[in-house]
């Protein structure tokens, strides 16, 4: 500050301490007993909602850490017997449903007119795929 | 209250215990009272914007650098909101405001007049304390906002001026004019 507002404060401060005081004023307590009942309410809104923010974060770090952890979890290598197993199921399916496929046709659509095919052969190539697709059943 | 149980109030002020803000409001309504009275004129303003002081103090707490000058970072608040009162009057056409210059009057009016304090609302009702409110009363709003901003609340002229959004420089040359219009009606009330 340049010393003529100095001198200008120190002038105004001079005549200021020679006024008397101005003492405080007391509103009705009921109008103190209201401001005080109001922000007790605020203080603990305040603090409750402070709380729930911070389970709120607690909560959506233990929930990524969770995620985080599922998912690595997903990402490990299976054992070989899963594998096998499940490749097991798969080709046995495959055989019944080639299988079934087969005896369909034949029941449904029968032999072509004119020609002349080998039943006995049609016959034996339905048996085999049954059977193999029983073969697969046993091993699961 | 003693510094260091101020001290220890305000910390707990700051984690927003109920009582301690509580506390607060019985320690300080009476000055917070007493700026908005002089500042608005209006008993029922100064009541609604002392509660609103104390909402603000609890939501802000966390501002507040505690230096020893609680006091007067209440007290801004609290001018603050007289301030905005005044222009929200302003805006809305209703006459009183802080920011009108020229003398007070007005039958009726008595945000431009400036209050009075009733015998059983002073707690200190001296009789030169008396003379004086009653001179405040007859000042310009901008005058009696500058005095009982330094006079009553006992901000730094540094702080007025930020508070009012002015110069330094303005500041004190507007107090000076008020003081010296101050001691003219005082006079004349003594006579």
């Amino acid at each position: 500050m340049d010393a003529r507002l100095h001198n200008l404060e120190r002038e105004i401060e001079r005549a200021r301490v020679a006024l008397p005081p101005l003492g405080a004023i007391a509103p009705a307590p009921a109008v103190v007993a209201r401001a005080r009942a109001a922000v007790v309410a605020e203080a603990r809104r305040l603090r409750t909602r402070g709380r729930w923010l911070h389970a709120l974060r607690t909560l959506g770090g233990v929930a990524a850490a969770a995620v985080l952890a599922v998912g690595v979890w997903g990402l490990r290598p299976r054992e070989a017997a899963e594998t096998d197993a499940l490749a097991l199921v798969h080709d046995w399916t495959w055989a019944l449903e080639a299988s079934g496929a087969q005896m369909r046709d034949t029941l449904l659509d029968g032999w072509a007119r004119g020609e002349r095919p080998d039943a006995a052969a049609e016959v034996d190539e339905l048996f085999r795929t049954l059977e193999l697709s029983l073969e697969l059943f046993e091993h699961l | 209250m003693d510094r260091s149980a101020l001290d220890e109030l305000l910390e707990r002020a700051r984690r927003r215990e109920p009582d301690a803000l509580g506390r607060l409001v019985d320690l300080y309504a009476a000055r917070v009272y007493g700026l908005l009275l002089r500042l608005t004129g209006d008993r029922d303003a100064a009541e609604d914007l002392m509660q609103e002081t104390f909402l603000r103090v609890c939501r802000m707490i966390d501002e507040y650098q505690h230096d020893g000058r609680f006091e007067s970072w209440l007290m801004r608040i609290a001018a603050n909101l007289a301030r905005d009162r005044a222009r929200q009057r302003r805006r809305h056409g209703v006459t009183g405001s802080l920011d009108e210059a020229g003398p007070s009057g007005g039958e009726g009016d008595s945000s431009l007049a400036g209050p009075t304090p009733r015998p059983d609302e002073a707690v200190a009702a001296a009789e030169a304390g008396a003379r004086l409110e009653a001179a405040l009363a007859e000042l310009s709003a901008p005058e009696r906002e500058i005095l009982v901003l330094r006079h009553y609340a006992d901000l730094t002229f540094r702080e007025i001026a930020e508070l009012l959004g002015v110069p330094l420089g303005t500041a004190l040359a507007r107090a000076h004019r008020a003081l010296g219009r101050l001691r003219e009606l005082m006079r004349v009330v003594n006579e």
